[in-house]
C-alpha cells in the first residue's frame, strides 16, 4: 500500500489519549487502529472513522481510565449523586438565599433572552429573500444653497436606464398611494397597495401560495394571503377583479404573508406599465448579477444621472447624485425623505449593553450570596476534607451547586419570557412568536450563557471553600463574611452604579420626550383629528361641504383642508422658487404646502404679521403666500409683507402673512423655511380641531357626519399627537423599554442587597443583642446595621452621576430642544435608590432588632 | 472454592489465549472466539475480560515487538499463568467427571 495512508480522526485519538490510562493506552490504541484499517477496506472511510469514534467512547470504562488524576478518579463520578444531594440540601437550608439567587438570575436571563430576541429580529430585517444581498435600492441626494436632502425616491426612469449595464439583471419601480379598494362586495381603505412595474417579482421572488407571477403584466394584481382573506373570505381569489381607485386589476397570484421583519410591507402589488400616471417619484430597486457588482455601480449611476436629470438640476443650481443602498442595509441606514421606517443601531447597541449589564448584576448577586453563605458550609468542607475529599472534588462540588442554581433560574426565566413576550411585541410593534425563544440557537445560546454564568460566579466561592483548612474549620475558627469585605463592597457599588445610571437615564429620557411631545412643536394641544381624504375628484366638493358643516358643530373649534403632504409629517414637497434675499433674485428650493383659510386656526398657528387667506384667495391661483419666521430670517427680509415669491411657471405670489415657527417635520431638526400657499382643490386630509372635552361622542359625531356626507368612502383618521409621536417611535420605544429595564435592574440589585443583609445581620445577631442589653436605642441599631450599605450606595451615586451625564449629553445632541440637566433628577434618583435599598434591608433589620436578646445570648 | 471457578466466557477466553500462544492479543482473540463459537462478541467485552483475568492472576501479559501496522503501536501478548492453567485444568476435570457419569444410552438413543 503505497497510497497515502488514511488515519483515524485525530480528535478522536486525542480523546482516547486524554482519558486512557497509559499502560492500557498503547495496545488498545493499536487494536483500534487495526480495527480501523479492517473497516476502511470493508465499509469505507466514513463508517471507519465513525466507528473509530464510537469505539473510543465505548472504552471509557473504569479499568481504562487514568488513575493518578482526581478529576477522572472513578470515585469522582461515583460521588456525583452525593454532591447533588448535598447541593440540594444546602439550597433547602438557605431557602431565602436560594430563592433570591434564582429569582434574580431568572429575571436577568429573561431580560437577556428578550433583548436577544428583539435584537435578533431587528438584525433579520429584509434578509429573508434568497437574493437579498443582490438587491439594491437607488436613492437620490441633492444639495442646493439652502438645503441638502437625501430622498429614498427617484425617477422611475433610473431602473430601465441602468438595465443597459450588463451586471444589472432586473429592475423595478414601485410606489404606494393611499387608495380605496373594492372587491368581492368589500370596500376598504388601503395603505400598503403598491403600484409596481412588471419586473417586480424578478427582483423580489416572494414565495407563492397559488397562481403564477411568471408573466406578471399590467392590469394584473398579486395579493398576499391575508388580503385575499379580507376581500374574498374562503373563495379562490384567482381571476377575481379588484378595483383600486377606479382602475380594475385581475388577481393572478396569491403570496404568502410577508414576515414581520421587512420594511417593505406589501399587501398587494398592482401591475403597471408606467408609473408616471401615479407618481413621478418612486422607490426603485435593481437586482445585480453578483453581490460584488455594486463596487462598479457608482460610475454607472453618475452616468445615468448626467444623462437624465442633470440638466434640470443645473437650472436650479442644485447638485445631485444617485446612490445604491443594499436592501439589508436599508433598515439601519440614515433616514431619508419618503423613507420606510428605520431602526437605529445606537438603540441596538444600547439594548445589548443593558442586557449584559443586567446579567452582570444578576451574576454578581448570585456570586455574593453563594460567597456569603459559603461560611456556613465551612464545617461541611472540613469534614469532607478530613475523610479524604480532594480539593478538585470540592471545587467541582461547589461549581455543581452554582450551575444547578443557574439552570433552575433558566427554567424559571422561560416562564417569564413567555409571559413577557406579548408585552414586548406590543411595545416594539413586532411579531415575535414564542417558538423563537425555544429555537435550537436560542437554547444553545442561553445554555451557554447559563453554564458560563454558573462557572464564573461559582468558581470564586468554590476556590475559596476548597482552600479552607480542615483543622481550623473543625475547631470552629470559621472566617466570617468580613474577610471578603472588599469584594462584596465592590460588587455592591458596581450593581448600584449600574442601577442608578439606568434610573437617571430613564427620568431624563421621559422628561425629554415629554418636552418634545407637549410644548415644543408650536401647535395646539387640543385634540386634532386628521381624517384621510381619498384621492377622488368627484368628492372634492363634498369634502369642502363637510368642512363647513363640521365647523358649525358645537364641539368643533375649527375644520380645515390640507393638500398633499401639507399636514405635520416627516415627508415634504420641495419645489424651487425665485426669491429676493435683499440683493439678488435667486432660485432656491423650499418646502411648500397647500392649505385653506382655516388651516392656521385648526392647528393653532400664530401670526406674527399679516393675516390668513381669504376664501377668494383659496380659490385663486396662488396670488398670495404665507411664510414662516424661518423664511424671513433665512432671506433677511426687513419688511416681509412687501416681498413676493415667484414659481418656475411665472406665477408671482405676494407675501400676506408671517407665522411663528412650528415643527412641521421633526422636532429633532432645525426650523426650515416654508411657503404656505392657498388651495383646497386637492384635499388629502381633513383636519378637525376638537374642544378638549369633546371625547368619544365628538369622534362619533364626526364619523356620522362623514358617512352621511361622503357616501361609499371609508372613514379613517389619526390624532395629530399620535402622528407626531410616530415620528419619535424609536425614541419612545426606547423610553418604554428603558422603564422596563430599570425596574428589572433595581429589583435585582435590591434582591441582592436583601440577601446580603440577611446574612450579615444573622452573623451580627449576638452583637445586636449585647448592644440591646446595654441599652442601645432602635434608631442606633438601624444605623449600625444599614450604614455600611448606605455608604456604598452613596459611593455608587458619586461614580454614576458623571458617567450618566456624559452618556445623556451624547443622546441629547440629536434634539433641538433639550431639557436642562438639573440637579433634582440626580437627587431624586439617589433618594429613590436609597429608599428602595432601605426597604429591602428593613425586614431583616427589624427582625434583628425585635428579637429577644435573651434568646440569642442563651445559646452561648 | 467458588472464587477460582471460571465463568463460561472467561473459560473461552483463557482457552483461546492458551491455544493462540504468540498470536494471543486482544483483537485476534476476539476474532478467534467469534469464529469458533459463531457468536458476535464485541471487542470491548473481550478486552475488559482480558483485563479482569489478568487482575485475577489467570493471565500474564507482555508487550510484543513494534510493527509498522497499527500506527506503530505494540501488541500486548497474553499468556496463561500457572494459576490460569490450574483453573482450566480444574474446569476440564470437573467436566470430564461429569461426562464419565453420563450413561452411554443417553447419547446413543437416536
Amino acid at each position: 500500500m503505497k497510497k497515502k495512508k488514511i488515519l483515524p480522526p485525530l480528535w478522536a485519538d486525542r480523546i482516547l489519549e486524554w482519558y486512557c490510562d497509559p499502560p492500557v493506552l498503547e495496545d488498545l490504541q493499536g487494536d483500534l487502529y487495526e480495527r480501523f484499517d479492517q473497516r476502511m477496506s470493508r465499509s469505507g472511510q466514513f463508517r471507519a472513522r465513525l466507528f473509530y469514534f464510537l469505539d473510543v467512547l465505548r472504552f471509557i470504562r473504569p479499568y481504562t481510565l487514568k488513575r493518578n488524576r482526581h478529576s477522572l478518579n472513578p470515585s469522582f463520578i461515583f460521588m456525583l449523586p452525593s454532591y447533588l444531594k448535598s447541593s440540594l440540601r444546602s439550597m433547602g437550608r438557605e431557602k431565602l438565599n436560594t430563592a433570591v439567587s434564582i429569582s434574580g438570575l431568572a429575571l436577568g436571563l429573561a431580560v437577556f433572552c428578550l433583548i436577544s430576541l428583539y435584537v435578533g429580529d431587528e438584525l433579520k430585517y429584509d434578509r429573508y429573500l434568497p437574493n437579498a444581498e443582490r438587491i439594491y435600492r437607488i436613492t437620490l441626494s441633492y444639495t442646493s444653497a439652502s438645503s441638502s436632502e437625501h430622498a429614498a425616491w427617484a425617477e422611475p426612469t433610473v431602473g430601465p436606464m441602468l438595465m443597459e449595464y450588463d451586471k444589472v439583471v432586473a429592475s423595478t419601480s414601485l410606489v404606494n398611494e393611499k387608495s380605496v379598494a373594492d372587491a368581492g362586495s368589500q370596500t376598504f381603505r388601503e395603505e400598503k397597495f403598491f403600484y409596481a412595474t412588471t419586473d417586480y417579482f424578478h427582483v423580489f421572488p416572494y414565495p407563492l401560495v397559488s397562481g403564477s407571477v411568471e408573466d406578471f403584466s399590467p392590469g394584473e394584481a398579486v395579493i398576499i394571503e391575508s388580503t385575499a382573506r379580507k376581500y374574498f373570505g374562503d373563495h379562490d381569489p384567482i381571476n377575481q377583479v379588484i378595483e383600486v381607485d377606479k382602475k380594475e386589476f385581475v388577481i393572478t397570484a396569491v403570496l404568502q404573508d410577508l414576515p414581520s421583519h421587512t420594511d417593505l410591507k406589501v399587501d398587494a402589488i398592482l401591475g403597471m406599465d408606467q408609473l408616471h400616471e401615479v407618481s413621478g417619484w418612486t422607490f426603485n430597486y435593481i437586482l445585480l448579477k453578483d453581490a460584488d457588482d455594486y463596487k462598479d455601480l457608482q460610475p454607472k449611476l453618475d452616468k445615468v444621472f448626467a444623462e437624465s436629470v442633470q440638466l434640470e438640476f443645473d437650472d436650479y443650481n442644485t447638485k445631485g447624485q444617485y446612490h445604491a443602498e443594499a436592501l439589508p442595509d436599508v433598515h439601519f441606514g440614515s433616514p431619508k425623505l419618503f423613507d420606510t421606517p428605520k431602526s437605529s443601531r445606537l438603540n441596538i447597541y444600547l439594548f445589548s449593553s443593558i442586557a449584559f449589564l443586567i446579567l452582570i448584576i444578576a451574576g454578581m448577586n448570585h456570586l455574593n450570596l453563594s460567597l456569603a453563605s459559603a461560611t456556613d458550609r465551612q464545617l461541611e468542607v472540613g469534614i469532607r476534607k478530613a475523610i479524604g475529599a480532594q480539593n478538585d472534588q470540592l471545587r467541582f462540588q461547589f461549581l455543581l451547586k452554582s450551575i444547578l442554581i443557574c439552570f433552575m433560574a433558566l427554567v424559571l426565566s422561560y416562564g417569564l419570557i413567555f409571559y413577557c413576550l406579548p408585552l414586548l411585541n406590543t411595545l416594539t410593534d413586532k411579531n415575535i412568536i414564542w417558538t423563537e425563544a425555544l429555537s435550537v440557537n436560542m437554547i444553545v445560546y442561553l445554555m451557554g450563557s447559563v453554564l458560563l454564568l454558573g462557572i464564573v460566579s461559582g468558581s470564586y466561592p468554590a476556590f475559596y471553600l476548597a482552600s479552607v483548612k480542615p483543622i481550623e474549620s473543625l475547631k470552629d475558627k470559621v472566617s466570617k463574611l468580613g474577610n471578603r469585605g472588599l469584594w462584596l463592597k465592590g460588587s455592591v457599588v458596581l450593581q448600584f452604579t449600574i442601577s442608578l445610571a439606568l434610573i437617571i437615564s430613564t427620568i431624563f429620557i421621559s422628561r425629554q420626550m415629554n418636552l418634545v411631545l407637549s410644548k415644543s412643536h408650536g401647535m395646539t394641544v387640543d385634540p386634532v383629528m386628521m381624517i384621510d381624504v381619498p384621492w377622488n375628484e368627484n368628492i372634492t366638493g363634498q369634502v369642502k361641504q363637510l368642512r363647513n358643516e363640521l365647523s358649525s358643530l358645537a364641539f368643533v373649534k375649527s375644520a380645515a383642508i390640507a393638500g398633499f403632504n401639507s399636514w405635520p409629517t416627516t415627508d415634504m414637497d420641495i419645489d424651487t422658487y425665485e426669491v429676493n434675499d435683499g440683493e439678488d433674485w435667486e432660485t432656491k428650493p423650499f418646502n411648500n404646502i397647500e392649505v385653506d383659510a382655516t388651516y392656521f386656526d385648526a392647528l393653532g398657528l400664530e401670526f406674527i404679521a399679516g393675516r390668513s387667506f381669504t376664501p377668494e384667495e383659496v380659490n385663486g391661483e396662488n396670488e398670495t403666500v404665507v411664510v414662516n419666521r424661518a423664511m424671513v430670517e433665512h432671506l433677511g427680509w426687513k419688511n416681509p409683507l412687501e416681498e413676493t415669491v415667484a414659481y418656475e411657471n411665472g406665477v408671482e405670489s405676494r407675501v400676506i402673512g408671517v407665522i411663528e415657527n412650528f415643527n412641521f417635520n421633526s422636532v429633532k431638526d432645525q426650523f426650515k423655511p416654508m411657503l404656505i400657499f392657498p388651495a383646497d382643490r386637492y384635499p388629502a386630509k381633513l383636519l378637525v380641531r376638537l374642544e378638549a372635552q369633546a371625547g368619544y361622542k365628538g369622534l362619533d359625531q364626526v364619523e356620522q357626519q362623514w358617512r352621511t356626507s361622503i357616501k361609499g368612502q371609508p372613514f379613517s383618521f389619526e390624532f395629530l399627537r399620535n402622528s407626531i409621536q410616530d415620528q419619535y417611535r424609536a425614541d419612545l420605544t426606547m423610553q418604554e423599554v428603558f422603564n422596563f429595564f430599570v425596574i428589572v435592574a433595581i429589583s435585582i440589585a435590591c434582591l441582592g442587597l436583601f440577601g446580603l443583609i440577611a446574612i450579615s445581620t444573622s452573623q451580627r445577631m449576638r452583637e445586636v443583642s449585647i448592644r440591646k442589653v446595654f441599652g442601645a436605642r432602635t434608631t442606633q441599631l438601624w444605623l449600625l446595621l444599614s450604614k455600611n450599605y448606605i455608604a456604598l450606595i452613596l459611593i455608587a451615586f458619586i461614580i454614576s452621576v458623571p458617567l450618566t451625564a456624559i452618556g445623556l449629553n451624547a443622546w441629547l445632541e440629536d434634539f433641538v430642544y433639550r431639557v436642562p440637566m438639573t440637579i433634582d433628577v440626580f437627587v431624586v434618583a439617589g433618594v429613590v435608590t436609597i429608599l428602595a435599598a432601605l426597604l429591602a434591608m428593613s425586614i431583616h433589620i427589624v427582625r434583628a432588632i425585635l428579637v429577644n436578646p435573651s434568646k440569642i445570648l442563651n445559646h452561648e | 472454592m467458588k472464587g477460582t471457578n471460571l465463568g463460561e466466557f472467561e473459560e473461552l477466553v483463557l482457552l483461546a489465549v492458551a491455544a493462540m500462544q504468540e498470536e494471543a492479543y486482544s483483537l485476534a482473540i476476539t476474532e478467534e472466539i467469534n469464529k469458533i463459537t459463531k457468536r458476535n462478541i464485541t471487542f470491548g467485552v473481550v478486552h475488559s475480560a482480558l483485563d479482569r483475568l489478568e487482575k485475577k492472576g489467570f493471565l500474564k501479559s507482555e508487550m510484543g515487538g513494534a510493527t509498522k501496522a497499527r500506527g506503530g503501536r505494540r501488541k500486548r501478548i497474553f499468556s496463561i499463568s500457572p494459576v490460569g492453567k490450574e483453573a482450566l485444568l480444574k474446569a476440564k476435570d470437573q467436566r470430564d467427571q461429569l461426562w464419565e457419569m453420563i450413561p452411554d444410552f443417553v447419547f446413543n438413543q437416536s
